[in-house]
């Protein structure tokens, strides 16, 4: 290999690059006849990829999210206890909730729905933020919550203009979810 | 055609970059105990400076008390046939502030630098620890025995201020390089501000 | 390599540039600053100055709980997260002396071998991307976007999982997504096939990639280098056949070394030919790890609250080396000090030493090769 004239360098240097160049166009070529519909691509093995784009056109088409997809919490308030266990466990602090002893005219004996699993709310929810600019979707909130009221939902198309607008307060919640004007 | 360059020249140069393993040697993993009695048999002075400090559960350490010989100690251990530690894994530093407890006994009061070697040949990893004054931490650089001290080396002096002396390319690595302050020290308050930004918490 | 063979007028004077191949640039894998002095299209030296990415991510560990610093220990290396994850629990579990369940460890394997195929799809689609080939790129992450949503079935994340937790992990695997990942390995076998045949004996790819950044065996140890990079150099070392954990003894695979097909033995085609290799024997292990998987419990041996004591430095086997926890835990609920040893900080510490007298072209292949993600190079 290491004798070879110069011509036949030059002639072997030529084939070997279209031969390698055009293994690589034949690849190519395959998938796009399979991507455009024209040939169904099935691997040597047997396994079948199908006809048709693998991409999905986003706006227009959209995928479904698995539903432990772990994307915008929402808390519901009528099950929460105020335990604060979500806010201790909180990695990064976003959570942040007020809450003070029930007065004598509150309902002292008042108990969470029956999908919350109908525990005794001893404490008065005065206030229940969640900064999701802050939040990194970690799911340790979720795991902790004994009633199972905070929850991480499929929604992630929340964007805004500001990040302010990112803090939620779930004792009063407005899903804004269209962008301003 | 002449060229001028304005590169600084390499300055050190290292002595034997490492010892490659062979595997056809049997791994012989020494305890703590018996690489100690080596190193007593090569340097009996260096192994009366050494000594084990034993930990329940986890790996124990050897600590050097002198801190003059610690480039001994460490070529010792990377050139020895028994010990052959060809792997510098980690150079940590550890902070300890002075702490006293309810006794009135104080401890602490010093900065730790452990180096983590590994063997490749006998498949044993040791800790070599060294004490630093914590106002004024000065120690030798190891960067002519592992190439790999070079930047781990960089690191301990950007988050704890240890000063290596010896070292080819001195200044900070990750924090900027007019940044004040040690940050990982147990004492450590953030500036207010950094280039007229405000620093947040 | 110095090819210049041309012999100018003796008067004529050159001087160096300093270029900077900035933090923002599409070839660096992130933000990472090499400042280059070259004469004309010859590299003399290459500073790389790192810290754009830092977080301190060792001083956030020590105000938070363990379970806690398992999401930061994710965001490090953000390719490869689930190996991290194993390093920190692991390091935890030696100080507590916690023994796991069986299905725990078989689960624990097929996830990270998983992650192990989406990083290296990740190292070889950028490589092929940085030498010039877009079709690579397209293709690899096409395969890349199978894994990441068998993980989102999984754990509910696409990169960052959360998933490896002290004691076991987090949720069981159903018999949906165990078919799935059967489904996977059938899908994707072809598929490795068709990229190996796409980049890796290309003329165009060998002609810039072999015999480039050649690291001889003894300036690898010496450099800390580990894993792929270590491999590519000749060594036959991998932590999970040396010293293994998490159940790998139980599994048949060969180890991959650079073996030389063309260039030489430790220069960047051989370290990028180790990475292909090693997803054959991903899949393997996968395959082999559904068959074993058996029944029990997901999470034993750790409490509700973790307060271990002791020193201990713990090294797993990751996509880019081998990542080292280093734990001082005082019995407090939180860790004392959390060192982290990151094998592409000691990779991208030898760039000076290869990238003197290369071309300007050279200097992407090398950083290409080197495989490294900026997140765990600052932490």
């Amino acid at each position: 290999m290491a004798n070879k004239s110069p011509v036949a360098k030059y002639f072997s240097n030529i084939f070997m690059a279209i031969k390698t160049v055009s293994k690589g166009m034949s690849i190519t070529m395959r998938s796009f006849l399979k991507t455009n519909g024209l040939i169904r691509k099935i691997s040597p093995s047997g396994y079948d990829y199908g006809r048709g784009p693998v991409t999905i056109s986003y706006p227009e088409q959209k995928d479904k999210l698995p539903a432990i997809s772990r994307n915008r919490l929402f808390n519901h308030v009528e099950g929460c206890i105020s335990c604060n266990q979500c806010a201790v466990v909180c990695p990064v602090d976003c959570i942040s909730i007020d809450s003070r002893k029930k007065n004598e005219g509150e309902n002292l004996d008042e108990k969470t729905p029956k999908h919350f699993g109908n525990k005794p709310i001893k404490l008065k929810l005065l206030r229940f933020d969640i900064d999701e600019g802050l939040c990194c979707f970690c799911g340790l909130c979720t795991e902790v919550c004994p009633t199972e009221c905070l929850v991480h939902t499929t929604e992630f198309e929340y964007s805004k203009y500001d990040r302010d607008a990112l803090k939620y307060d779930y004792l009063d919640f407005k899903d804004n979810n269209s962008l301003p004007e | 055609m002449t060229n001028e360059s304005g590169i600084p020249k390499r300055t050190f140069v290292i002595d034997k970059p490492a010892m490659v393993p062979s595997f056809r040697k049997k791994p012989n993993p020494l305890t703590e105990e018996q690489a100690l009695d080596v190193v007593k048999k090569h340097n009996p002075e260096l192994g009366s400076k050494i000594i084990i400090e034993k930990q329940e559960i986890g790996d124990s350490a050897f600590i050097v008390q002198d801190g003059e010989m610690l480039l001994d100690a460490i070529k010792l251990f990377r050139d020895d046939p028994e010990i052959s530690c060809n792997q510098l894994r980690v150079v940590a530093g550890i902070d300890y502030p002075k702490v006293v407890d309810d006794e009135g006994v104080a401890s602490g009061d010093f900065i730790q630098v452990a180096y983590v070697m590994f063997s490749l040949t006998h498949k044993h990893q040791f800790t070599v620890k060294v004490n630093l004054n914590r106002e004024k931490p000065v120690v030798d650089s190891v960067t002519s025995l592992f190439r790999v001290a070079n930047f781990q080396e960089r690191e301990c002096y950007d988050m704890f201020g240890i000063v290596f002396q010896g070292h080819p390319n001195f200044k900070r690595i990750l924090l900027p390089s007019d940044w004040t302050g040690y940050p990982l020290k147990k004492d450590y308050q953030p500036p207010e501000q950094y280039n007229g930004m405000k620093v947040p918490l | 390599m110095e090819n210049t063979n041309l012999k100018l007028n003796s008067n004529f004077r050159t001087q160096n540039l300093t270029i900077n191949m900035g933090p923002q640039h599409p070839s660096t894998h992130g933000v990472l600053r090499v400042e280059l002095i070259s004469d004309g299209e010859i590299v003399r030296a290459a500073y790389p100055h790192l810290g754009y990415l830092h977080r301190c991510f060792e001083k956030h560990a020590e105000n938070l709980d363990y379970l806690g610093v398992v999401p930061f220990c994710d965001r490090m290396d953000y390719v490869a997260s689930m190996n991290q994850e194993l390093g920190f629990c692991m390091a935890v579990e030696k100080l507590l002396q916690a023994e796991i369940p069986e299905r725990a460890q078989v689960i624990r394997v097929i996830v990270l071998e998983l992650n192990r195929i989406a990083s290296h799809l990740l190292a070889f689609g950028t490589y092929g991307l940085d030498m010039g080939g877009f079709t690579p790129f397209l293709f690899a992450f096409r395969d890349r976007e199978k894994v990441l949503r068998i993980f989102e079935e999984i754990c509910g994340a696409r990169l960052l999982y959360n998933y490896i937790r002290p004691g076991g992990v987090s949720r069981d695997l159903s018999e949906g997504i165990i078919n799935k990942i059967k489904d996977f390995t059938a899908y994707f076998k072809p598929q490795l096939d068709e990229l190996d045949s796409l980049l890796t004996h290309n003329s165009i790819f060998v002609n810039r990639t072999a015999n480039v950044g050649i690291v001889p065996l003894d300036l690898a140890i010496s450099y800390g280098f580990s894993g792929p990079n270590l491999r590519g150099s000749g060594l036959n070392w991998d932590l999970r056949k040396q010293a293994p954990y998490c159940g790998y003894e139980k599994y048949d695979f060969d180890v991959c070394i650079g073996q030389g097909e063309r260039g030489v033995i430790g220069d960047c085609w051989n370290r990028y030919e180790v990475r292909v290799r090693e997803m054959y024997e991903s899949m393997k292990i996968i395959n082999q790890a559904i068959e074993q998987l058996p029944e029990g419990e997901i999470k034993g041996g750790v409490g509700k609250t973790i307060k271990p004591q002791g020193e201990v430095y713990v090294t797993t086997e990751c996509p880019r080396g081998e990542l080292g926890f280093y734990l001082i835990a005082d019995g407090s609920k939180k860790p004392y000090r959390l060192k982290i040893n990151s094998p592409c900080f000691n990779a991208i510490s030898c760039l000076d030493e290869l990238c003197g007298g290369v071309m300007l072209a050279d200097v992407v292949s090398i950083i290409g090769s080197l495989d490294i993600v900026l997140g765990e190079v600052d932490r």
